[in-house]
């Protein structure tokens, strides 16, 4: 079997089909059938599953119960998802969601074969090692790994949800976060198939929820916040090595919160989480981060050096990406491509009208789900509230990392920017800021 | 959400995303193509191709199409592409190549129907890159009875590219005689061909458009491919001939389409172009002169605030405004309250003889000699007239009085290490600043000029942000980035301008004054207004001014003589330690829950 890398994918999926010398397996079409009941099972157990932590997060409000149901309809909806895209099979079908399947599959074989999970031999991303696995323990079924990645995206929104509620926006508001990041179009395609954008969305967003409780839940015993933040070490982690540069967008955008948070409260408990993320983000960054930058397939142009010369050949290499690039235009690339104008040459739609359609009526939405959220991001600077502006420096930060380095691809833009969709949707609010004003301004005082 | 609002944001949302499209990418093209074909004896062909492409959308691969006809064999010998050092030899990719140097100079081949597909990776900038293919075609040239045929398509119909300076030089193995040797052009409607030296035919093509395409057919004596097997023994000639009268005379209409499409497109993505360029040259200019009007705006304010910094301070301070020790806190701290400010209302209250004094130990003061901190206590008697902050402060402390029998500075604490009970803190935090600052901003209203001055700030300021945000993204310009600072900082400033009018700065000024006559030991009470006539209210002042922590001050003060009893017990360190410990209680308490809401 040949691997052809997620670098290569992207820019050209119909060459990597030609090389890959597919394996028989049994999930041809007529296996797919074989494996309907198993398929169902699965499919009913994240049902039963949304349903359960739906009804958890939501206990205190009964009324949302309609919010559970939508959720479920985005779960259902990713799973007819998921059957359309692997219609023509699960080991021939797609490009990044294909490669990590295909070396999950290898990754099961080695556990089956007895070697220890920390021997593992896995490529490209942290994911595959998971879905290797769960291959291993429950079979190889690409479906099952899919409908995986389903459920944990509607968990982000269950989180998303309650990082709202926390941060008192009203019920209304916060379930209307949760159901527009789960019914996003985008965000169904990405996270209905085996690629790893449903579990680096959830830790992010699990990181940033389990913040938000430790800086506001006040009676945890001191074994329940040693154990919280360690979480949140370990998801850093997984963060990393699911895409490498989240260390330093996830762990800095901690980093402010905490640390604007300590200067307007000068709690103790901040300041020994802030400096636990702070030491354990330099550790990671010297036992993760140098080891797996030298095979870090996202940088267009930096393998080739670092062979002989290592790390610092490798900053060189980012800093030559960085001067090749027009940074207005990368950041008007990465903020707003595909342009509308540009979708029906993206290549998994090209030629399907109602795909076409939709990606369009989703990018306008974006761009007003933005121009929106400009009111929210001005309203949290008068607000000064620590946690939110450290959302404001990850989404700063994960702008520019990913528009000075990533590929100038629109496809790739539009994918990894998806991990904007539910931080921007927190401030994407014009009232507060509206009415502040007219406040303001209709008063000769401030008060 | 009324329709003004609605029409707004669909004014803002069509100038973001109408924008959006003046980014668009140039398509692939290339600015030459040569083509060397050197014919063998045995009929088959050395090709190099060296193509340099001048702008790339997917700049980390280029796709080379290679035409492989029935019969014949392709052999890919070199692939060589442009780095920034010089030309590096590409591999082929091989099987079980996972690492990512496997897209780092390598190149795919994939044969599909009628051609192969030549994919190299590599390190390409996004503007131009040069790849040089050399290959050998086996079986290529057709031997006939009476005439060899040479007959390829270098470039396809369907590559969509485009492609200026196209040479095709193909040499034969011996020199011919000219009269025999015969080339012909297809696919494009321009096109010039001529021969050399007596064994090269070139042809050169100044440029094609998408729907175009390039073969080229040099028909030569059959002899001087001696080695190459006969394809038929039949003769070709007049077939050839036929087929080129046929071309010759045949509709053309869709190249002529393919280039009015082409120019069309051309016209359209120059005027597209045009009109980005426009558009950039037009909210540079926009985004500079926005800048310019913001830094003006916050220069107008800030010479307007800094005339009114120039009042000279009152020399006699007796007939000063009287102000709340919380509301000078506020003044003195440049707009902060926080524990000193409650700590300093606490003692002016006990200075009216609202509330009496204790010291018990505080179970959150780690010290081994003192622990004492102060709780207060309703004392009995007539309730002065206070202020609306201290008024909300008397209640709170007489509820808390009714619960608890005192109100110790250990319960704050206590409170904001619980989750609800530090908001229930907060909301009570709020109510009573937000007093406070009723009562400041009550007397420091804005002068009608400024009023306007600020409202114009926080709508240019606001405005400024939102453009620096859209259109420096929307037009992909750096100057459009200017405006987001200057907006932001120009918002904020006009949003807090009322810490720097008249009466602000004044109070200030004034009080900075005292503060320093507190830390030179000038405290003449003559010389100060009445109502700081006694050594009390001097005391919740001092905390107000941060002036108790000089011992000699408090000393100063104690020898004025306080009101209350307790406090004249304890000398001056005591005190000191005593102030300090109750404050440090109630800033931790305070400080923490400024979170919670």
């Amino acid at each position: 079997m040949q691997y052809i890398s997620q670098y290569c994918l992207q820019v050209s999926p119909e060459a990597c089909k030609q090389y890959f010398i597919v394996e028989k397996t049994e999930y041809t079409k007529e296996g797919i059938k074989d494996n309907m009941f198993e398929n169902f099972l699965w499919m009913l157990l994240f049902i039963i599953l949304t349903v359960w932590a739906g009804l958890h997060f939501v206990k205190k409000q009964p009324k949302m119960i309609w919010f559970v149901i939508l959720s479920e309809l985005a779960l259902i909806c990713r799973f007819v998802i998921t059957f359309v895209i692997f219609s023509s099979g699960t080991d021939t079908t797609g490009t990044d969601g294909l490669i990590y399947h295909l070396v999950a599959k290898d990754v099961a074989k080695q556990i089956k074969s007895g070697i220890p999970i920390w021997s593992l031999e896995y490529k490209f991303t942290w994911y595959t090692l998971l879905v290797g696995i769960q291959y291993a323990i429950f079979g190889v079924n690409r479906y099952a790994a899919a409908f995986t990645n389903a459920f944990f995206s509607i968990l982000t929104g269950y989180f998303l949800t309650d990082i709202a509620l926390n941060l008192k926006f009203s019920y209304k508001k916060s379930s209307f976060i949760g159901i527009a990041y789960v019914l996003m179009p985008s965000m169904m395609v990405w996270t209905a198939d085996t690629r790893k954008e449903a579990l680096t969305f959830l830790v992010t967003v699990v990181t940033w929820h389990v913040t938000l409780k430790l800086l506001k839940e006040r009676e945890w015993p001191k074994y329940k916040r040693i154990l919280n933040i360690s979480l949140i070490c370990l998801l850093l982690w997984v963060s990393t090595q699911l895409r490498l540069y989240m260390l330093f967008t996830l762990g800095g955008g901690l980093f402010v919160s905490l640390l604007l948070h300590y200067i307007k409260t000068r709690r103790k408990s901040t300041l020994v989480f802030g400096c636990t993320v702070f030491i354990f983000c330099i550790l990671v960054v010297f036992t993760t981060v140098f080891v797996n930058i030298e095979n870090h397939h996202a940088l267009p142009k930096a393998a080739e050096e670092t062979s002989d010369e290592g790390i610092k050949s490798e900053v060189n290499s980012i800093i030559d990406i960085i001067l090749s690039k027009d940074i207005p235009k990368a950041i008007n690339g990465f903020l707003t491509k595909p342009h509308l104008e540009d979708v029906p040459d993206i290549t998994d739609i090209s030629g399907h009208n109602l795909l076409i359609a939709l990606v369009q009526l989703e990018m306008i939405l974006w761009y007003l789900c933005m121009i929106i959220a400009l009111f929210g991001i001005l309203d949290t600077f008068l607000r000064w509230d620590p946690y939110l502006l450290g959302i404001i420096a990850f989404m700063i930060s994960y702008t520019l990392i990913n528009a000075l380095l990533s590929e100038e691809v629109a496809d790739t833009y539009y994918r990894y920017r998806a991990a904007l969709v539910a931080p921007v949707l927190l401030f994407a609010d014009y009232r507060p800021l509206v009415n502040r004003i007219r406040n303001i301004i209709t008063r000769k005082t401030l008060y | 959400m009324n329709c003004k609002k609605l029409c707004i944001l669909i004014i803002i949302f069509i100038i973001f995303t109408g924008v959006s499209a003046f980014a668009t990418d140039p398509e692939n093209s290339i600015s030459n193509y040569d083509v060397s074909v050197r014919i063998n004896t045995d009929g088959s062909l050395n090709i190099t191709e060296n193509i340099k492409f001048t702008s790339l959308r997917g700049y980390n691969n280029v796709a080379i199409f290679i035409e492989k006809q029935d019969g014949e064999e392709i052999e890919i010998n070199n692939v060589y592409m442009l780095d920034k050092n010089g030309y590096i030899e590409c591999t082929e990719i091989s099987q079980e190549q996972w690492d990512i140097n496997a897209f780092m100079g390598t190149y795919s081949i994939t044969e599909e129907f009628g051609y192969l597909r030549l994919k190299v990776y590599g390190r390409f900038s996004s503007d131009n890159g040069t790849v040089v293919v050399q290959y050998t075609v086996k079986n290529a040239v057709k031997r006939y009875y009476d005439v060899a045929e040479y007959k390829r398509t270098h470039i396809f119909k369907d590559q969509n590219n485009y492609i200026s300076n196209i040479d095709i030089s193909v040499y034969l193995p011996i020199e011919a005689n000219m009269g025999l040797v015969k080339s012909y052009l297809h696919g494009v409607l321009v096109g010039r061909k001529y021969f050399e030296n007596n064994h090269i035919i070139n042809f050169h093509i100044p440029d094609i458009v998408p729907r175009e395409y390039v073969e080229a057919r040099v028909v030569f004596p059959e002899n001087i491919v001696f080695n190459a097997p006969y394809s038929d023994i039949r003769p070709k000639l007049p077939e050839i001939l036929q087929e080129e009268e046929e071309y010759i005379n045949s509709d053309k209409s869709d190249l002529l389409r393919a280039r009015e499409s082409a120019a069309n497109k051309a016209g359209r993505r120059a005027m597209a172009e045009k009109l980005a360029q426009r558009a950039r040259i037009t909210f540079s200019i926009l985004s500079l002169i926005g800048s310019g009007i913001g830094l003006y705006v916050l220069f107008k304010i800030h010479k307007k605030l800094r005339k009114l910094k120039k009042l000279p301070l009152p020399k006699d301070l007796r007939h000063i405004v009287r102000l709340t020790p919380a509301e000078v806190r506020f003044v003195i701290s440049r707009g902060r309250t926080g524990a000193r400010c409650i700590m300093a209302s606490l003692l002016h209250l006990v200075s009216m003889g609202a509330l009496e004094i204790k010291t018990v130990p505080s179970k959150y003061i780690r010290s081994e000699h003192n622990r004492n901190i102060m709780v207060f206590s309703i004392k009995e008697g007539l309730k002065p007239s206070m202020s609306l902050s201290e008024a909300f402060l008397y209640e709170l402390i007489a509820s808390a009085v009714k619960i608890y029998g005192e109100f110790n500075p250990d319960m704050l604490w206590e409170k904001a290490q619980k989750t609800e009970e530090a908001q229930e803190l907060k909301s009570y935090y709020d109510e009573w600043e937000s007093r406070v600052l009723k009562e400041y901003f009550g007397k420091n209203i804005l002068e009608s000029d400024l009023v306007f001055y600020r409202n114009l700030g926080i709508i240019t300021g606001a405005f400024l942000f939102f453009a620096g945000c859209i259109i420096p993204v929307a037009f992909s310009i750096w100057a459009g980035y200017l405006m987001l600072p200057v907006g932001l900082v120009l918002f904020m400033y006009s949003i807090r301008m009322q810490k720097y009018t008249d009466y602000a700065t004044t109070q200030y000024a004034v009080w900075k004054e005292i503060k320093h006559r507190f830390s030179s030991m000038n405290i003449d009470l003559s010389n100060l207004p009445a109502w700081m006539g006694n050594g009390s209210v001097l005391l919740s002042y001092a905390i107000a001014l941060t002036a108790e922590k000089n011992p000699a001050i408090l000393n100063e003060i104690l020898d004025l003589g306080v009101n209350e009893v307790i406090l004249n017990d304890y000398d001056v360190m005591q005190l000191s330690q005593l102030i300090k410990q109750t404050m440090h209680i109630m800033t931790m308490a305070f400080s923490s829950v400024q979170d919670a809401n």
